[in-house]
Formats: structure tokens, sequence, C-alpha cells
């Protein structure tokens, strides 16, 4: 499993399991009897007895429902939110990403924004500065139909997006305009 | 037809029946030209089967429209003074389609408009006063519509904005 690439939205766990599964098989395919070993060889025996208690305790660990950022295996879990980690990239110390109160920020694409709009009649008036006075005399009249269409017109591709985006599209702005709508706006602004 | 363009890319397509004017006067009194349309107008945008990273693309029809920039010393000003009358139909149409389209960051807009006058003015540093404008009277009775559809899905980020305006008109005081 080295060397693979973690996708990105791959769950913590998953990658905890990708990450020690071929190990477990490797050490379930292995049979020794431990008084010769520990007779012959008794620093052999205790790396192997070591290792073989660390291995069966490390699945319990990850499998353990409310696994948080905060727990010991920090650094491995901190490098799974990142893209394009390989995991031998264990053989040098994980960066850490979070401050020294454990703050982490994380940016995310904004995604789709959809807007349609239609309008008879308009005035918009801006002031800068102070202690001015404008006066707007404007007449408008609108007796048309205004349209204004947003719409998707394929069912399209899934994508995490689509579900946003059937919400919001297929949007149609109708203003009918009166038969004679006037819109004058003397006013007075100031700052 | 496919078209491969590299990381940027910018389009419009604009119909204009009749402009005017930009101008820029001190102390500002402006006087306009009326302006009469009764034309239809039609701007389409098609992209098919295309492939872009960063697109910024637009198709715009406008019946009339006016721009006036002002930089004043009067303390009153009387500003444009014009009459835009617009009866004919306006249409901005965009679409993407073709199944081979790609979009990884899409910004795409329609506008028509019937009538449209913006004013802006700017007075010099440390003025104050009173600034009168009698803007243009604007009458549209034409339809106008603006449309913006597609089949492909885009990529990444999208900003999709639509807009059809009958009558519409923009101040900017700065003093």
């Amino acid at each position: 499993m080295l060397g693979v690439p973690l996708k990105q939205g791959t769950s913590l766990l998953q990658m905890n399991t990708l990450s020690t599964s071929p190990d477990m098989t490797s050490i379930s395919n292995i049979t020794f009897n431990p008084n010769t070993l520990l007779k012959s060889r008794p620093a052999l025996f205790v790396a192997a007895l070591t290792s073989l208690v660390w291995l069966t305790l490390l699945p319990l660990h990850t499998s353990a429902a409310g696994l948080t950022m905060e727990d010991n295996m920090m650094p491995l879990m901190e490098s799974a939110i990142s893209r394009n980690i390989n995991i031998s990239n264990y053989e040098t110390p994980v960066e850490f990403q979070r401050n020294s109160k454990f703050n982490q920020t994380q940016i995310t694409q904004p995604g789709w924004m959809l807007n349609a709009s239609a309008i008879g009649n308009l005035v918009n008036v801006q002031v800068k500065g102070a202690g001015n006075t404008v006066v707007v005399n404007a007449v408008q009249m609108n007796s048309g139909n205004q349209m204004s269409l947003i719409s998707h017109g394929s069912n399209g591709a899934s994508s995490s997006n689509k579900s946003n985006a059937t919400q919001t599209t297929n949007t149609t702005v109708s203003t009918p305009g009166a038969s004679s709508a006037t819109s004058a706006t003397p006013g007075t602004y100031g700052k | 037809m496919h078209k491969k363009i590299g990381t940027s890319s910018i389009a419009s397509a604009l119909l204009l029946a009749s402009a005017s004017c930009f101008a820029q006067i001190a102390p500002a009194t402006i006087s306009l030209s009326n302006q009469i349309n009764s034309g239809a107008m039609t701007s389409v945008m098609t992209l098919q089967n295309i492939v872009v990273t960063t697109a910024v693309v637009g198709s715009t029809a406008i019946g009339n429209a006016i721009d006036t920039r002002t930089l004043e010393t009067a303390v009153v000003v009387n500003g444009a003074q014009a009459v835009q009358t617009n009866s004919g139909s306006m249409n901005a149409s965009m679409m993407i389609s073709g199944p081979s389209t790609q979009f990884n960051n899409l910004t795409a807009s329609a506008l028509s408009a019937g009538n449209m006058q913006n004013y802006t003015s700017t007075a010099a540093a440390g003025t104050s006063g009173i600034t009168s404008v009698t803007s243009a009277s604007q009458n549209n009775s034409g339809a106008v519509g603006a449309s913006l559809t597609w089949s492909q899905d885009p990529t990444g980020n999208a900003w999709l904005n639509s807009t059809a305006l009958g009558n519409a008109q923009t101040f900017s005081f700065t003093k």
C-alpha cells in the first residue's frame, strides 16, 4: 500500500484500514513456537511479541467510534485531509497542519451561484462623500414584458454540485409590464 | 467544431441600437439628443463542444444607452436630459451545449435592456453642495428577454447571471 495516493474525500477510517490491512495479512500467515524462539533468540522473541501486540491493538483503535483529530493518531489523519499526499510520505515527519491552539482553516470552493432577475424600471443612486444633497428627477414608463431565464437543458452527469444545481436552476422570473407604469423618483439623498 | 482554449477566455456578444454619449464637462451642463429605437435586437452566443479552463462570456442586447461622466466644479449642476424610447423587442441569449463541452470555471451572463442610462459625477476634493439632475425620460414598450441555458454542467465554479431590464438608470455621485 505504500505509495498509493489518497483520493480527496476518502474517509479517515478507510485510509487507516488501507494502510494496516496488508501488514495484518502478512502477520497472520506467520507461525512460530514461542518457547523455542525465547530460548534460542530472546531479542527476536521480544521484538516479535511487541509487533504482534501492537498490530493486534491497532485495528481496535482505528475502528473506535468518535475518532477525533485530537487523538494520538492525529498526524496520520491530518494528512488524509490534504490532497496529493502519499502514505510513503511517512518516511519523513508529517507536516502538522494545525496551529499551536489546534485550530485549522479550510477554504472550499464556492460552487455555483445562479441569479435571474427581471426588472421593469430601475433607478439606482449612490452618493459618496459628506454634506451632499442630490436630487434626481427620473421619469420611467414601461409597458413591455421582461423575462429572465436560467435553465438546465439536459439530465447531465451526476456530480457533487448536481443537487444544488437542480434546486436552483430552471428559474424563471417574469415581470409583465403594466399598461402604463410610471416611476418618478424625485428624491433627496445626503450624507 | 472542437476548440481548446488555454487558461483564460473572454468572449462577448454585444448588440447596441444607439448610444450617446460620453461627456466630460466642467461645470457640467449636458444636453443629450433623444433616442428612439423600434427595431428588434437579438444577441446570441452559442458555445458548443469547447474545452476551457477559465471563461468569462456574455451576451448583451440594449435598445438605447446613455453613459455620461462629469467632472464638476459647480455646486449645483443640471445634468443629463434626454428621452429614451424603445418599442422593439430585446433578446439576449447564451447557450452552452455539446457532449465534449468542459468548463472548469465559468462566469456567464446574459443581459438585455430596453433603455439604460449611467450617470457618473465626480467633484473636486473637498467640495460639497447640491446636485440636481434631471435624468433621461425612459419609455419602454418592447419585450425584453434574457436567457442562459446549458446542457453540460460546468465543473468547478460557475457564476451564471441572467438579467432583463425594461428601463434602468444608475447614478453615482462622489464629492
